[in-house]
Parts: C-alpha cells; structure tokens; sequence
C-alpha cells in the first residue's frame, strides 16, 4: 500500500510538467506583452525593448520554458508583473483560505447530503423521498454564486446577522461556505439516492435481512459502504471542482483564496500569475484525485487488492 | 396427513403489484412438513418457488411484493402475525436460507468470516472472541480452512462462496433450512460436493429442510417429500415414492418425461409442449391446460380442487394419470 502511494506521488511529477508546459505554451501564443503592460501606454520602444530583454521574454521558446521548468523546480514561482511580488509567497498566503473553504464545504456537503440520500431511497416513493428529492433538485439547479448573493442580501444587507464579505472570525466564513457546500451536498444527496436505491435490492442486503439483522444495521452496515463507491468516487471530482470553482465564490465575498487571485490576474493580464494559479490548482487536483482513490480502497477490498504489489497477490490465490 | 407439522403454510397468495401490471407468484398454496424431513419444491423458473421461501422469511421486496393472504405456521406460530423485532429473532435462528447465487449474496465490502460471526453474535450472548471462534468452527465444517477468516469474497471461488453461505445458514443451529437452488450456479463436480455437504449436515442436525430445485435427480437425492409447483399453485404433492413412482399430473409426467434416461436407447427427450404460462394472467380452471395433452372443456370452467389419490399423495387435477413409471 504503502508503495503504492510513493508510486502515485512520483507520477504527479510528469503531470505537474506537463501542466506547466501547456499553460507555459498556451500563455506563449497569447496577444499582449507584459513589459507593455508593466511599463504603460506611454512607454518608448527602447524603455519596452529593454525591460524585454531584463526580463528574458526575447529569448526563444525553449531556452524560456527551460527557465520556467528549472525556477518552478526550485519552488519558485516567479514575481508578478502587476504587484512585483514573489509568487510562492503570494499563494502560500492564499491557498489556506480556498482550502478550507472548499474542505469544510465538502464535509458539510456529505453530511448532509449522504443521510439525506439514504433516507431518500430508504422511503422510495413515499413523502419524504419526495421533499428529499425536491431540496436536492432545488439545490443542484440553483447556481452557488446566485445563492450566495441571495443569502447576503437576507443574512448581511437585509438582517445585518453576518458580514457580506472579506474574512476574519468565524462569522465571516459561514456565508461562503454555506454557498460553497450547496452543490455539493444536493449532488452528494442524489448520488446517494441512486446508489442506494442500487444495493438495497441486491442480495446481500436480502441476506442481511435473512440473518435477522435489524434494518438499521442492514442499511448502514451492509448497505452504505457498497453504496457509498460511486459517491466517494463523486466527492473526488467535486473537490477539484470547488478548489477550481471557488472562484467565483471567493469573488462574490472578496475572499482573497487562489480562485479570486486567478481572477484577479486574469483581469489585470497578469501572465505568469496565472499560471502559477493553474499549476498550484492542478497540482491540488491530482492530490486530491489520489486522496479520492485512497479512499476507495479503504472501503473496497477489492480496489486494495489491485493496489498491492503483484506478488502478495498471487501468493493468496494459492 | 398428520397433525404434527413443523411448518404449516396455509392458502398463502402473493403478487408482485407494480404501476403497470400484477403478477401472480404465489396463488393459494399450502403445504406442511413434518420435523426433521426434507420436502422438494420442484418447479420451472418463475414458477413462484423463491417467492414462497422468502414469504416464509418475510423478505420479500416490499413493495412491489403483497402478501395477499395465508398463514405460516411455525411450530404453530403463525410468523404472519409476528412483530418485525420478534421476526427478527426468527431469521437467522430458527429459520435460515441458502441463496441462490453465491456470487452476490456476501457482501463484498466485509471479510468473509465477520459475515459469518455477525449472524453468530446478532442471536447469541457471546463475546466477540467466543463469535470469531464459532465462526472459524463454522468455516471448518464446510470445509474451508480457518485461516482465511480474514479474507473478502472476492478472494473465493464460486464453491467456496456457497459455502460460506451454507456456513451463515447453519451458524446457528436453525430448525428450518430454505435451500434456494443451492446448486444451480455451481459446476457439476462442485454441485456434488455441496449435496453431499448439505445431506451431511442434516442427517448429523437433524433440521427441517425445504429444497427448491428444478433438478429432479437432486430430488431424488435429498428429498423425503415433494411438491411440484406450477404457475404458483402446487399442482402435486406426496412422498417421493408417490411422485416418482406415481406422477400423476400432467405437468409432473411431463417433468418425468423430459428427463433423459440412461437405460433407453431414445435419442429426443419428450418437451412440455408450449411456454410457461404468463404470470400477470389471471386464469380459471387448469392454469397447465394450454399445454396439457388431456384437457377437456372442464379443466377451464372453475378452479381445480386437489385430491387425495392415495393418504398423503395430493394431486391437482380433473384426470390424474395413473401409469407407473
């Protein structure tokens, strides 16, 4: 198991290089010229053309992605051109924030989204499988950015309970992270519904019945962890999408998170900001896919199996 | 028959009822068995075989199962009538199932041996060390070595699947065995083995047992009684000597007449002519008369009442055959 995760974590290394080339390339091909835009409209052809060459940006293609790879191995990750300030810095500041943002919404999100799913299947077609349902399609159809203006206009403008935006004590993040864990907790509810609605009807939970388990314990111990492989499956692709995407949720409460910073960049053409942005959340995403197959396999055995060197296995089919 | 019937099933009628259509598993059936014997349920797929052994459990899917009407008697409990908690205490203690497919009915997110210990510790007072060890005596008797508690199902061949189930079922001394096609999904030289298991076990527990099974030589094996089902009713019924000396139905002839036999020099088996009848019909009469080469006008005109052609060999039909085979 335990090579199994080195393994994985060494195979983050091409990725991580072959995100950097491609947002490197892409940045490459795109209009606009930082030492413009550092120096003004009014700067002179000679003021422009010499801060090119400080900068390296006359330097062929691959000379300057060699520069990037080396420097982005060296942990730096470069100095912004708007701020002019060292950007490993810039996003260690940052990354807490949209981490905890999206982690907390992601915990809210499955505890309250699984029981509700279960529930939901457990009384399939009845009342409260109804409303269940209705809560999550409402939640999944309203976008989060809609939802979080709506609830700063009742909480923050309207009641003055909660501050609209910016961060400090506790009571700036319930805001945010409500609106961030909103998809995800109706994805979550449905997901689990579905999965449920699956393995309830196969026959090991028949057989559970039979040994004259109580159905409590047949749903939650028989049931759930078979059902819960396509929602771990789900949080993983959710948890990418809320570091990505919390963007526009730290912009709608001026968060200063990755996401608002990569905004900001965007905004400001700030080139080798975002891409730093796109490496560090690239780079979050395929730890997290790691953390999501971990967890598969801590409750499938039989995703445990294919993760354990070849030989053990081989040895237990004897 | 006699009055002492360890399990008594009387007039049970279960549909499977959804939006679209109702169908009839289980039409009226009863039949009892006397403790310590072995009855057969012999019949097609579909026939309503499954569906009366798990009426007797109460697990059927409810819904889109309803369970019409019919008393079990157990020990003369009626289980019908029982509490779900006091139900609970019936399954997995007093009355047990074999599945059909062992394949899917372990879990396979739990180690094999706490599936077994989990029945074991749920009916009786025991500590966990006490359960895990009943439980590695279970995996022993069936055969499988004790170490391999620790190990999940998809770790175990189809066999060996089967019987952890067999160990699940017996893990607790039931009085009442519901072998599900216990054979079906194995391979021949397997099939053998489980058999011999499972004759074993209950010559040495002395349990009731009901077989389902669409495989007369297993029949012929285990079985002290039968009863053949059709169409969810049972068509005939009576010791094994009486159905396999005396078929009487049609349908049981038939059944009979499909068998290969080893002595004769035929090379075509004799088929039931037509299909299993539709089970979301609700039919008069004969519910085999479509296929049956002796019907009359009469089989369809009202239900038909089975009668007693010898003590204790019931058959349902206007015109029971008499040959004998």
């Amino acid at each position: 198991m335990l090579r199994y995760i080195l393994k994985r974590l060494l195979l983050i290394i091409p990725i991580i290089v072959g995100s950097i080339i491609l947002v490197f390339t892409i940045m490459y091909f795109c209009p606009g010229d930082p030492a413009t835009m550092i120096l003004g409209a009014e700067a002179t052809e000679e003021q422009i053309y010499e801060l090119r060459e400080k900068m390296g940006l006359n330097d062929p293609y691959i000379v300057r992605l060699g520069r990037t790879l080396w420097s982005y191995a060296r942990l730096d990750l470069g100095t912004s051109y708007v701020t002019g300030r060292p950007l490993t810095e810039e996003l260690a500041l940052r990354i807490p924030n949209t981490l905890r943002l999206s982690l907390i919404g992601i915990v809210i999100g499955l505890l309250i989204g699984i029981p509700l799913g279960v529930t939901s299947a457990v009384h399939h077609d009845e009342p409260i499988d109804y409303i269940g349902m209705l809560i999550a399609l409402v939640g999944i159809s309203m976008p989060g950015f809609w939802f979080a203006m709506l609830m700063v206009t009742l909480f923050a403008v309207k009641l003055r309970w909660l501050p609209p935006f910016g961060v400090g004590g506790i009571r700036y993040w319930i805001l945010p992270i409500l609106s961030s864990c909103l998809g995800g907790f109706a994805g979550n509810a449905r997901q689990a519904r579905s999965s449920m609605l699956d393995v309830l009807t196969s026959d090991y939970v028949v057989m559970a019945r039979a040994k004259g388990l109580p159905e409590k314990e047949v749903i939650w111990k028989h049931a759930l962890p078979n059902a819960m492989l396509p929602i771990v499956m789900m949080i993983g692709g959710a948890m990418a999408m809320s570091i990505g995407g919390g963007m526009i949720i730290e912009t709608v409460f001026a968060i200063p998170g990755v996401g608002f910073f990569l905004a900001d960049s965007i905004s400001n053409r700030d080139y080798i900001a975002i891409q730093s942005c796109v490496v560090v959340i690239g780079m979050v995403f395929t730890l997290m896919m790691l953390v999501t197959d971990l967890m598969m396999a801590a409750i499938d055995p039989r995703i445990k199996d294919q993760f354990s060197s070849r030989k053990r296995k081989k040895a237990k089919k004897v | 028959m006699s009055n002492e019937k360890y399990l008594e099933v009387k007039n049970l009628t279960v549909e499977y009822v959804t939006s679209e259509e109702t169908v009839y598993a289980v039409n009226d059936v009863s039949f009892g068995i006397e403790k310590g014997k072995t009855l057969g349920l012999v019949g097609e797929t579909g026939a309503g075989k499954t569906t009366i052994a798990r009426s007797i459990l109460r697990i059927l899917p409810v819904p889109p199962a309803v369970v019409k009407g019919g008393e079990i008697l157990l020990n003369g409990k009626n289980l019908m009538e029982l509490p779900e908690s006091e139900m609970c205490k019936v399954r997995g203690r007093d009355v047990t199932m074999i599945f059909q497919d062992p394949m899917t009915a372990l879990n396979p997110t739990m180690r094999v041996g706490d599936q077994i210990a989990e029945v074991i510790l749920h009916h009786e007072n025991l500590s966990k060390k006490e359960g895990r060890k009943r439980a590695e005596e279970m995996l022993e008797m069936v055969g499988i070595p004790a170490e391999r508690y620790e190990e999940y199902p998809h770790q175990f061949s189809g066999g060996m699947k089967q019987r952890v189930v067999i160990a699940i079922a017996l893990a607790c001394n039931p009085d009442l065995l519901l072998a599900d096609e216990p054979t079906t999904a194995l391979d021949v030289t397997i099939q053998a083995q489980v058999l011999e298991m499972m004759r074993d076990l209950h010559a040495r527990k002395n349990m009731t047992m009901i077989l389902i099974t669409h495989d007369l030589g297993v029949v012929a094996e285990m079985c002290d009684d039968v009863a053949i089902v059709y169409g969810g009713e049972i068509v005939e019924m009576g010791t094994l000597r009486d159905i396999f000396k005396h078929p009487s139905h049609p349908y049981t002839v038939g059944l009979f007449g499909a068998l290969p036999d080893l002595e004769s020099d035929r090379h075509r088996l004799t088929p039931i002519e037509g299909l299993p009848i539709d089970p979301t019909l609700q039919i008069t009469g004969c519910k085999f008369k479509p296929r049956c080469p002796y019907a009359t006008e009469e089989c369809g005109k009202a239900a038909v009442q089975a009668q007693e052609l010898t003590p204790g060999h019931f058959c349902k039909c206007l015109y029971p055959r008499k040959e004998v085979r």
